[in-house]
C-alpha cells in the first residue's frame, strides 16, 4: 500500500511540475498508475465495486487538482470509474441470473420486503443497465427498480436467504478485480494504438492533389498525412508555424523528409492562404461535450478563416481526449498562460518587465497563452479512432464512455 | 351592443332586499346568441335572443328607469367568456379599470350557479354575494369595490361558437393578476394568501360528477393551485391520485382508466404542450411492458403508484437540478437577457445569486402579457440589478449582453423550442451577434412536435394598444412562437446539459 501512494503522490508531483507533456502521454501514464493502485488495493466482501470507485475517486481527485488543465487525466480516471462500474453490472447480471431460482423459494422469508422477492432477473438487469446509461426520459421512468434492486443485491451477502448465494459472491469479487484491470490494459493499449488508429482513415479523407493546412506540430497529424501519403496520394501541405514555439518548423522539416511537398507560413499569413488550401487539419487538447474544442493557441482563428472560406476543419483526437464536462469559460478555466520569455528575450526587455524598477508594477506585460477555444460550430468533423463523426454526436460518445456519475470526481464523504 | 331592459314590474323588481340574480350569457334559444337573467326562483326575469350574426360581446344591465347599472363586458382576449362586470359610472368606457366582478364561462361544467346579486332598486348600490363555493372570501364579499367572481355558464359546448380558450392561459394570468394598476397589490395580496388564486380555481372545480365520486379534473385544479407548481407535474401527480384511487382489478382496466383520465387533463387545455407532454410521457411509462412483469395485479399496482410518486418527486425537483447545471453558466460581471416569465430560469437566476455570483440582468417587457414587470419585481427582491427593456430594444443592447436566458413551453423534437412571442427574435438576434441562448426546460416538456413554420396554434392574445382599433385593421393576435434549433446554443434539463440535437434522441429512445 504505502508502495502505491508513494507512486501516486510522485506521478502528482510530476504533473504538478508539469514535466509531462501531451496528453497521451498523460493519459497512459495515468492509467498505468490507476492499473497498480487497483491491483494492490483489498476490497471488502460485500459492496465490492462501491468500495473500489471510492478508492479510485480519491486518487483521482487528487490527480485532476494537481494539473487540472491536463483534462486527459479526468477523462481516463472517469474512464477507469465506467469501467468498474460496468463490469460490476455484467457480474451481477450474470449472478443475479443464478439467484433469481433461489429468489422464488425464499418468498416467505421476505412478507415485510414488498416486492422484491417478486423481482425477477430481467426487470433487475434492465433496471440495472440503466444505471450505466446517462440519465434520460427512459431511465428516469424505470428509476425505482435499480434503486430496488441495487440494496437488494448488495444486501443480499448479508442476509439469510440462502449460503448457496455467498458461494456465488465470493466468486464474484474475485472476479470484479480481475475484470476490471483486464479491461483496464485494455484501455492502455487503446490509448498507445490511437495514432494508428486515426491515421488508417487518412486515406478516406485526404484525396489526390490536395491541400492541406495545419499548424503547429503534432504527431497524430503528421502520421495521418504520412498514412495517406502511404497509399499513394500525393498532395501538399502549408504548415503554419505556430509562434511562439515554432514548432511548425519541425513539422515542416519532418515531412519533407517523409516526401511531401511542403510550405512554410508565418499564422498572420493563414487567412491570406486559406483561400487555396482543401482541408484544414489539426489536433485537439481536448474535446469537449458540447463539440468545442480546447486546441493549441492560434487555431480559433484558422477555424474562422477556414469558415470565412467555407473550407472543411478536421480535428483529430483520440477518444482519452472526450472530455464530458461542458465548458462555461473555456478561455479563462481551461487554458494556461507561459512564460513570457518564449516571445521576449528577458534581457532586451528587463527594464521594463522588472518589477523592481520605478513604481513596482511594469508598464509591459506579456500574454503566453497555450490554448485557444474553438467553438462546435466552426468544427467540420471529428475524426477519433472509432471513425469520423460530427460535432453534435460527441454526446453519444461520451455516453458511451462515461457515466454520469463521476462527472465530479469527488470523494463522498460517507458512504 | 345588446341593451337589456328588464321587465316591467316584476314584484321583486322594487324589492328593497337583496335580491340573487344570475346573468347567463347565453341565449335560450339553440342556435343563437343572447343572454338570460334568472332571478332566485328560477323564473326568467328577462331574456334577450340575438338572431343575427353578432356575438355579444358587451350587456349593460339597466334599473326599471334606463339607468345603466353595469355592464357586462367580454374580455378582449377571452375566446371563450371572460366577462368583466363594471358598475356603471354615467358614461364609464370599456378601459375602466376598476371592474367590479368578473365572470367565467367554462365548457362542459355545470355552475352552481347564482352568484351575482344586486339590488335592482332604485337606489343603485349594488353589492355582491358570492355564491356558497367561495363563501370563506367573506371578507370580500359586500364591498361595492370587491371584486368576487360570477361564473356563468354554459352546459352546452356544441352552442359555442368560439374555439375552445387554454385555461392554462387563464389560470396563469389569474394566478398573478393581469397587469393593471392594482397590479402590485394583487401580487402582494397573491404572495400572502393567494386569496385570488383559490377564488379563481374555486369556481373551475366545479366538478363532474364521477359515478366514483372522483374526479381527475379537481385534483388537478388541486394540485394547480400552488402557483409554483407546474402544470404538467400537477398533471402528473393528478394521474398519480388516479392509480390510487382506482378500482380497477385488471392491469388493462387500470390502463383504461387512466387513459382515460389522461385525455379528460388534456382536453381540458388542448393547447398547453407541457400538460399534453407530461400526460403522454406519464402514459408512455404506464404501458410500458417490460415494467410489469408481476402476475400479482395489487403489487403491480403498488408498483405503478410508487413510480408515479417518484416521477412527481423527480419533476418537482428539476427545477431545482435545473438551477444548479444552469448557475455554472453565470459568471461574476456577466449581462444576462431574460425574455418572458419562467419559474425555471427564476429559479437558475436565484440560485446563481444565493452563490453570491454578481450579474444583472436585462428583462424585456414581454408585452402583452407584460411578463417583464413580474420578473424584474422578483428579481429586484433577490436583489439582482435588473433593467428593463422594450421588447423593440433588444437589438440596440445585445453587445452589452453576454448570454440570453429562456424557458420553454415545450421543446420539440427537432431540438427547438415553443416560447413565448419574441423568443426567435431574440434568438435571432442574439445569433448574429455570436451571443449563446441558454433553454432552460424540464423533460416533461419533451413532446413529439415536429413544426415545420410558425404557425402553433395557441389561443390569441388580447393586446391593449391603449387606444381604440378600427375595425379594418387586423392585429396579430399569436402567442406563441417557435425558435428553431440551430438558434439554441444548450439546453438545461433535469437530465443534463443537452444540445439541441440530444433531444430528438431521447425521444426516439422513450418512444420507440
Amino acid at each position: 500500500m504505502p508502495d502505491v501512494h508513494s507512486l501516486v503522490n510522485e506521478f502528482v508531483i510530476k504533473l504538478k511540475k508539469r514535466k509531462i507533456e501531451g496528453s497521451k502521454a498523460t493519459a497512459k501514464l495515468t492509467v498505468e498508475l490507476l492499473r497498480s493502485f487497483i491491483s494492490q488495493q483489498r476490497l471488502p466482501h460485500s459492496n465490492q465495486a462501491a468500495a473500489l470507485i471510492d478508492a479510485v475517486k480519491a486518487v483521482g481527485e487528487k490527480l485532476i487538482a494537481a494539473n487540472p488543465v491536463e483534462l486527459a487525466v479526468g477523462n481516463v480516471v472517469r474512464r477507469v470509474l465506467h469501467i468498474i462500474r460496468e463490469e460490476d453490472l455484467s457480474l451481477a447480471t450474470a449472478a443475479v441470473g443464478g439467484l433469481s431460482l433461489a429468489a422464488e423459494s425464499d418468498d416467505e422469508d421476505d412478507i415485510d420486503r414488498d416486492d422484491h422477492p417478486v423481482l425477477s432477473a430481467t426487470a433487475v438487469a434492465a433496471a440495472a443497465r440503466n444505471a450505466l446509461r446517462p440519465p434520460s426520459l427512459q431511465t428516469l421512468l424505470e428509476d425505482i427498480p435499480h434503486s430496488a434492486a441495487a440494496p437488494h443485491t448488495s444486501s443480499s451477502g448479508g442476509d439469510s436467504e440462502g449460503k448457496s448465494k455467498s458461494a456465488d459472491k465470493n466468486s464474484v469479487t474475485r472476479k470484479l478485480k480481475h475484470n476490471v484491470i483486464e479491461a483496464v490494459n485494455e484501455l492502455i493499449q487503446e490509448i498507445s494504438t490511437c495514432h494508428e488508429q486515426i491515421a488508417e482513415q487518412a486515406v478516406e479523407h485526404i484525396h489526390q492533389n490536395e491541400v492541406i493546412l495545419t499548424l503547429g506540430s503534432s504527431r497524430t497529424v503528421m502520421e495521418f498525412l504520412c498514412a495517406a501519403k502511404e497509399k499513394k496520394r500525393s498532395f501538399r501541405v502549408f504548415v503554419a508555424e505556430g509562434a511562439p514555439r515554432y514548432q511548425g518548423h519541425a513539422l515542416a522539416k519532418e515531412l519533407a523528409a517523409r516526401g511531401l511537398q511542403t510550405t512554410v507560413i508565418t499564422d498572420s499569413a493563414v487567412f491570406a492562404m486559406i483561400s487555396r488550401v482543401n482541408m484544414v487539419i489539426v489536433r485537439a487538447h481536448a474535446v469537449m461535450a458540447n463539440g468545442g474544442v480546447i486546441a493549441p493557441v492560434g487555431l480559433n482563428m484558422v477555424a474562422l478563416a477556414a469558415q470565412r472560406h467555407a473550407v472543411p476543419f478536421v480535428v483529430l483526437a483520440g477518444v482519452h481526449k472526450l472530455c464530458p464536462l461542458y465548458p462555461h469559460n473555456p478561455e479563462v478555466l481551461l487554458n494556461e498562460l507561459k512564460s513570457p520569455s518564449e516571445l521576449l528575450d528577458f534581457g532586451e526587455f528587463s527594464d521594463c518587465l522588472d518589477f523592481g524598477s520605478g513604481t513596482g508594477s511594469p508598464l509591459l506585460h506579456v500574454v503566453n497563452p497555450v490554448f485557444d477555444y474553438v467553438p462546435p460550430n466552426l468544427v467540420s468533423l471529428f475524426i477519433t479512432d472509432t471513425g469520423g463523426h460530427n460535432p453534435s454526436y460527441v454526446y453519444r460518445l461520451i455516453a458511451d464512455y462515461y457515466s454520469a456519475d463521476d462527472l465530479v470526481v469527488r470523494r463522498k464523504s460517507a458512504s | 351592443m345588446a341593451k337589456v331592459h328588464p321587465q316591467v314590474l316584476a314584484a321583486n323588481s322594487t324589492s328593497c332586499k337583496q335580491e340573487v340574480f344570475t346573468v347567463w350569457m347565453k341565449s335560450l334559444i339553440m342556435s343563437s346568441n343572447g343572454c338570460a337573467v334568472f332571478d332566485s326562483n328560477g323564473q326568467i326575469v328577462y331574456r334577450v335572443d340575438n338572431y343575427g350574426y353578432k356575438s355579444i360581446n358587451q350587456v349593460h344591465i339597466m334599473d326599471a328607469k334606463g339607468r345603466v347599472l353595469f355592464t357586462v363586458v367580454k374580455k378582449k382576449f377571452s375566446m371563450l367568456g371572460l366577462w368583466d362586470g363594471y358598475k356603471s359610472s354615467g358614461t364609464a368606457t370599456n378601459k375602466d379599470k376598476n371592474r367590479d366582478f368578473a365572470g367565467m364561462m367554462c365548457n362542459y361544467r355545470k355552475k352552481e350557479g347564482a352568484v351575482l346579486g344586486n339590488h335592482l332598486a332604485f337606489d343603485r348600490s349594488a353589492s355582491f354575494i358570492l355564491d356558497k363555493q367561495q363563501l370563506q372570501q367573506s371578507d370580500t364579499v359586500t364591498d361595492p369595490d370587491s371584486r368576487p367572481l360570477s361564473p356563468a355558464s354554459t352546459a352546452m359546448p356544441a352552442e359555442n361558437p368560439n374555439p375552445k380558450i387554454s385555461l392554462y392561459y387563464q389560470t396563469r394570468a389569474a394566478h398573478h393578476g393581469v397587469v393593471t394598476s392594482d397590479w402590485l397589490e394583487q401580487a402582494q395580496a397573491a404572495a400572502a394568501g393567494h386569496t385570488e388564486d383559490s377564488v379563481s380555481e374555486n369556481y373551475l372545480s366545479g366538478s363532474e360528477e364521477d359515478s366514483k365520486g372522483f374526479s381527475v379534473v379537481d385534483e388537478f385544479n388541486n394540485w394547480r393551485k400552488q402557483p409554483d407548481l407546474a402544470e404538467a407535474v400537477a398533471a402528473i401527480r393528478s394521474l398519480a391520485s388516479v392509480i390510487r384511487s382506482s378500482q380497477a382489478t385488471t392491469m388493462m382496466e387500470l390502463e383504461i382508466e387512466l387513459k382515460k383520465a389522461a385525455d379528460l387533463l388534456k382536453s381540458w387545455d388542448t393547447t398547453s404542450i407541457s400538460l399534453t407532454a407530461g400526460c403522454d410521457l406519464f402514459m408512455r411509462y404506464v404501458t410500458r411492458t417490460s415494467a410489469l412483469e408481476y402476475e400479482d395485479f395489487n403489487s403491480a399496482k403498488s408498483r405503478l403508484m410508487e413510480r408515479a410518486e417518484k416521477f412527481g418527486e423527480i419533476s418537482y425537483k428539476a427545477r431545482r437540478i435545473i438551477a444548479m447545471l444552469g448557475q455554472d453558466f453565470i459568471l461574476d460581471g456577466c449581462t444576462i437577457l431574460v425574455h418572458g416569465f419562467s419559474r425555471v430560469v427564476l429559479e437558475v437566476l436565484r440560485t446563481a445569486a444565493h452563490n453570491k455570483k454578481h450579474f444583472r440582468v436585462f428583462c424585456t417587457e414581454g408585452r402583452p402579457d407584460r411578463t417583464g414587470l413580474r420578473l424584474s419585481n422578483e428579481l429586484a427582491k433577490l436583489d439582482v440589478p435588473v433593467k428593463l427593456l422594450i421588447d423593440s430594444a433588444v437589438a440596440y443592447s445585445m453587445d452589452e449582453v453576454d448570454m440570453v436566458f429562456v424557458g420553454a413551453d415545450g421543446v420539440v423534437e427537432s431540438g427547438g423550442i415553443i416560447n413565448m412571442m419574441g423568443t426567435y427574435q431574440i434568438a435571432l438576434v442574439a445569433k448574429s451577434m455570436n451571443k449563446p441562448v441558454y433553454v432552460a426546460a424540464e423533460s416533461y416538456k419533451f413532446a413529439r412536435l415536429y413544426p415545420l413554420d410558425q404557425k402553433i396554434w395557441y389561443p390569441p392574445l388580447p393586446i391593449d394598444f391603449g387606444v381604440p382599433i378600427p375595425s379594418k385593421v387586423e392585429v396579430e393576435t399569436s402567442a406563441r412562437d417557435y425558435t428553431p434549433p440551430q438558434y439554441l446554443t444548450l439546453l438545461f434539463t433535469d437530465l443534463g446539459v443537452l444540445t439541441p440535437s440530444v433531444v430528438s434522441d431521447e425521444l426516439i429512445q422513450l418512444y420507440l
